[in-house]
């Protein structure tokens, strides 16, 4: 399963190889903006293509269009092509029971682009009203979710 | 001594007393992996 939104596919590719308007020369790189990343939760799967469908505004700790803001603390940086382990500190809502699964994530910039996407490990994740749903934080490898391009 | 690897938890389900209802390992996106198996 590719984990990259198509965007950033091309968005890296083109960078990597002489595509660029120059003949030979490698396209530029369209960096994200410089922002708070969040993680989007959704109910239905993303895709390459496109975010799925993002949870409503839950009793406290998701707002629909905010999602998880992961400003505290950095991620710990690749370093020798080693994975990324997101988010650093653990991230939770309580449910309101509306929608009660979570399906899939989205890694996206403060302007809502996407970076990586993913299915959730064993989802859907049925998160029953008043519980807590919580992706664990941590540093590199001890994070809930951990991106990988090798 | 166990042999048994502990995977890495992440994502848990808590009941409003704090107790552990779910869990689930790491989600792993190894954006290479499957180059070219895709259809």
């Amino acid at each position: 399963m590719a984990a990259i939104d198509n965007t950033q596919i091309s968005n890296i590719l083109n960078a990597l190889t002489p595509t660029g308007g120059t003949a030979g020369f490698p396209s530029a790189f369209t960096a994200m903006a410089a922002g708070i990343m969040k993680l989007r939760l959704n109910s239905t799967l993303s895709t390459a293509s496109a975010a799925g469908t993002e949870l409503a505004t839950q009793t406290s700790g998701y707002t629909n269009g905010t999602g998880w803001a992961l400003g505290t603390t950095s991620s710990t940086a690749s370093s020798a092509g080693s994975a990324v382990g997101v988010p650093f500190i653990t991230q939770s809502f309580v449910s309101n029971g509306s929608p009660t699964a979570v399906v899939s994530f989205d890694l996206e910039s403060s302007a809502s682009v996407r970076g990586f996407w993913g299915p959730f490990n064993g989802q859907p994740v049925n998160v029953a009203s008043g519980n807590t749903f919580q992706v664990v934080g941590g540093s590199g490898a001890a994070a809930g979710i951990q991106i990988s391009l090798t | 001594m166990s042999d048994t690897a502990q995977e890495p938890a992440g994502w848990q389900v808590l009941d409003p007393d704090g107790n552990v209802v779910a869990a689930g390992p790491q989600t792993v996106l190894d954006a290479s992996a499957d180059a070219g198996q895709e259809q």
